[in-house]
């Protein structure tokens, strides 16, 4: 469905991502890594906000650039997200509507949906600079999911957030992920570990290691704990001796 | 997208420093125009309230520059743009919504100043609907469009740069357009010679001469040129804007920016062809310096030509400037080597043929031009192509002021043009008369002091003016008054009653009984004639006369002018005669002391003192004789010091 072969991007000299190969179908996946592996810059690409140096990015077998279909498709929540504190929470919604030229009459339900989705109906009429961070992030996730899209990015949504947020946010994971491909880049492992089908890690521009949460495990069996310890790895056991490749 | 565009509005007027800006800004326009129109109805002059509602030009370019900047940084503030952008074509369709959402507040806006204008117009009961197109055109250029530029501008600082280095380009931009800089060039001009003009000229989108009297017959500058200038600019940021908000590889979108950068190539062309154009500043190129520098050095002649010229005709086209093939039919008495004319300076010879087409050689040299004849016979006709333009007598598509008496076409012999010590033009009145036949190509109805049938203007006279703009014709009784609507005058009643007014004078000054007054056209004088034009805008020919007011004195010193051949040397007293006759008490009534003392009555004080010594009779018959001789070159002071 959504395939990255063979990915370069540099900015001037910095190369960003080295030979990024990466294959996607229906599901949760995490993108996991430290700050500065090149997690955002990757999702950029996927977006097609980047140019690439090298490298393809296809949608069902065709190429991003100028795909009307993936770019209809497409949900995102970047890192650093906002909204016109001066409208309400629908007015903010159908600001994107309009933009995703979703049709006039299903408006007003696809906007409820997704509010719901995101549970924050009770505040369809509040005007965006009377909502907490956490609520206008899940705003912003509501936004994203307008329009029913098929692969939804979201690029370190729990940044910022409250405990109580986060498992909010893994809740309404629960709820979009049916029949669609959802990537969440983060760099705190707790975000993705319980709800994500695949894992990738990510340093240095690479992808290190891509697997289930049980794959991922399973790096660090003998390396942390030692071989007959009765203490079980974690995923972030496991990421941690990927990432310092031991 | 009009539901974006209103979602756009929302979001401005909801954005509280938005708000406030708006509304501060629209209470000061309004404030003004009203305090303006309140003036209208002591003075009653619309074309000066139109004027002055143009002068919030630069308020509404600050004001959007300002407001467009804050308005297209806020999604940058508010870190919407990277969610947008991924939306197909959402980056483009949020900036254009939001340009659209400032394009119609501007509109709003613009429509603000019409409303006023309008009411002024329908105010003062002006039927002239040439000038209610003229009020309209003039709110989109000064207004709509400089305001748009400015939103361009501030839309670009909001996308390319950072918040400093947005203000400070705005702020510099801002202090390069406004009047404020206007000493620059002025300075380094007249100080060290180096003209940055052009430079300063390429910023200048604001409306020129508002600090000045309006020309009642042109309006307001709305030439060509300025047009290319404000859509230069605007196609050139739009296609920044455009290469910005659009998605690289989107073709259709580059194909528009590239047309734009064409559209702003073709007009920055046409902006570097501006024609002529009426542009009071002091750029040596137009209309105060232009002929003043150049006439300040001894450059004019005076020589008489040894032919006369039967017959012209001439195929005129006016558009931005004038172009003109005329034909000469010469009346010569004797084979020439030089046929000498004089025909304005700034207007350049295409080609110059004799009566078989074969081209003639021809040297111009200033407002001369000297054409050789390599034959042993007589040239009898000669054709000239040549076009131009004067900065002062203006002939393009928004207004004509060709006066007779200025050479824009080739008169015999070299005659002097400018008197520089009074700044000002010497009406250039030929002495014979011959037959015109014209053929006037133009967008705007012109009038002329020859018979007219549709664009073909003919008849015998000394000389052909040609007026358009502004102008009314009207008839009283039989005299054909051309007056001009915006400038009305109080007097103009006097036209009914010429032959009353000019019979006390009929035995003195007006010499050929015979002559049907009532055939005389008369041509209202405009600022720029009366100003630039010796004797204050009143000029006499045969069939017709300029004139800035129909004051009983002016009709009469109007007709009696048409008997004295002008003299620039003869100004003063002929200042002097028309002032006794016409003011004879108001003249004798100044002070004794105030005569002694003032330096502007010392010529008066030498006239009334021949007056007391040799009588009144004698010395005005000397005077009008004097006036009227032709041979006679002596100037004013050496006539009146020599009476006895």
């Amino acid at each position: 469905m959504f395939e990255i072969s063979n990915l370069y991007k540099s900015f001037k000299k910095n190369q960003v991502l080295k030979d990024v190969s990466l294959s996607f179908e229906n599901g949760i996946y995490g993108l996991l890594g430290p700050n500065g592996a090149g997690k955002t810059t990757l999702i950029r690409c996927m977006v097609n906000l980047y140019d690439i140096n090298k490298g393809v990015i296809k949608f069902n077998g065709l190429s991003i650039d100028n795909n009307d279909e993936f770019l209809s498709n497409i949900g995102y929540l970047p890192q650093k997200f906002g909204l016109f504190k001066e409208l309400t929470a629908y007015e903010n919604l159908k600001y994107f509507c309009i933009l995703k030229k979703i049709n006039k009459d299903r408006m007003d339900d696809e906007i409820k949906d997704c509010l719901k989705a995101v549970n924050l109906e009770d505040r369809i009429n509040h005007k965006v600079s009377t909502l907490s961070g956490g609520m206008i992030r899940r705003l912003g996730i509501a936004q994203a999911i307008l329009g029913k899209p098929r692969i939804i990015i979201f690029d370190e949504p729990t940044a910022g957030l409250d405990p109580e947020e986060r498992i909010r946010f893994k809740n309404i994971l629960t709820q979009i992920k049916k029949d669609r491909l959802i990537i969440i880049s983060t760099h705190i492992v707790e975000d993705i570990e319980a709800s994500c089908d695949r894992i990738i890690i990510m340093n240095d521009g690479r992808v290190l290691k891509s697997g289930s949460a049980k794959e991922i495990k399973s790096a660090a069996i003998g390396k942390v704990y030692g071989e007959k310890s009765k203490l079980k790895p974690t995923v972030e056991d496991g990421y941690m001796c990927i990432i310092k490749r031991i | 997208m009009s539901a974006l565009i209103k979602n756009n509005l929302k979001l401005f007027f909801r954005t509280k420093y938005l708000l406030f800006s708006f509304l501060l800004f629209t209470a000061a326009v309004n404030a003004f125009l009203a305090k303006e129109f309140y003036n209208l109805l002591i003075h009653n002059d619309v074309l000066y309230y139109l004027g002055e509602s143009q002068m919030l030009s630069i308020v509404y370019f600050v004001f959007f520059v300002f407001i467009s900047y804050e308005y297209i940084a806020k999604s940058k503030n508010v870190n919407l743009s990277e969610s947008i952008s991924v939306i197909n074509n959402g980056k483009f369709i949020f900036y254009i919504s939001k340009l659209a959402a400032l394009a119609i507040i501007m509109l709003i806006m613009t429509l603000n100043i019409l409303i006023y204008n309008y009411a002024a117009y329908f105010f003062e009961g002006i039927k002239l609907l040439p000038f209610a197109l003229h009020i309209f055109l003039n709110n989109i250029l000064n207004i709509f469009l400089v305001s748009l530029a400015g939103a361009c501008i501030g839309t670009v600082a909001a996308l390319y740069l950072s918040k400093f280095q947005a203000y400070l380009l705005i702020i510099i931009l801002t202090v390069l357009i406004s009047p404020i800089s206007e000493f620059m060039p002025y300075v380094l001009f007249m100080g060290y010679g180096i003209n940055i003009y052009p430079l300063m000229d390429v910023l200048n989108i604001l409306p020129p001469n508002l600090n000045w009297v309006s020309e009642a017959l042109y309006g307001l500058s709305i030439e060509p040129y300025r047009w290319n200038l404000v859509i230069f600019w605007i196609s050139l940021l739009s296609s920044s804007i455009l290469f910005k908000i659009s998605n690289k590889k989107r073709k259709i979108i580059n194909y528009i920016s590239v047309t734009l950068i064409i559209i702003s190539v073709y007009n920055f062309y046409f902006y570097m062809h501006p024609g002529s154009i009426v542009k009071k500043d002091y750029n040596p190129m137009n209309y105060i310096a232009f002929d003043e520098l150049y006439y300040s050095k001894n450059v004019q002649k005076e020589e008489e030509s040894g032919f006369a010229i039967s017959s012209y005709d001439m195929k005129i086209e006016i558009d931005r400037k004038l172009e003109n093939s005329v034909s000469l039919l010469l009346d010569e008495s004797e084979v020439l080597r030089i046929y000498k004319f004089t025909l304005y300076r700034n207007f350049d010879i295409k080609e110059v043929r004799d009566k078989n087409n074969n081209p003639l050689e021809f040297m111009r040299h200033g407002d001369y031009l000297d054409i050789y004849n390599s034959t042993n016979e007589k040239l009898e006709r000669i054709q000239i192509v040549y076009s131009g333009y004067s900065p002062v007598f203006y002939s393009n598509s928004q207004g004509v002021l060709l006066p007779g008496c200025f050479p824009y076409y080739p008169v015999e012999g070299y005659k002097k043009i400018y008197i520089k010590e009074q700044s000002s033009y010497i009406p250039i009145i030929r002495d014979c008369t011959s037959e015109f036949n014209l053929y006037v190509e133009s967008s705007i109805d012109i009038y002329s002091n020859l018979e007219r049938d549709g664009d073909k203007y003919y008849g015998e006279a000394q000389a052909v003016t040609l007026v358009g703009g502004f102008v009314n014709e009207k008839k009283y009784n039989n005299c054909t008054f051309y007056g001009l609507p915006l400038e009305r005058l109080e007097t103009e009643n006097n036209l009914f009653r010429i032959d009353d007014i000019l019979e006390p004078y009929k035995s003195s000054l007006i010499k050929d009984e015979d002559i049907s007054l009532k055939k005389i056209k008369i041509f209202q004088s405009t600022v720029i004639f009366s100003g630039k034009m010796a004797d204050n805008g009143i000029v006499s020919f045969d069939d017709h006369i300029f004139t800035y007011d129909l004051s009983e004195d002016c009709i009469v010193q109007g007709f009696a002018q048409i008997y004295i051949p002008y003299d620039a040397n003869k100004s003063k007293i002929k200042k002097e005669f028309f002032n006794y006759i016409l003011h004879k008490e108001k003249v004798r009534k100044i002070p004794k002391a105030e005569l002694e003392n003032s330096v502007i009555y010392e010529f008066r004080k030498l006239f009334l003192e021949k007056i007391d010594e040799l009588g009144e009779n004698y010395v005005m018959e000397k005077t009008y004789v004097f006036l009227n001789d032709k041979n006679d070159t002596r100037d004013s002071e050496a006539f009146i010091r020599s009476l006895n």
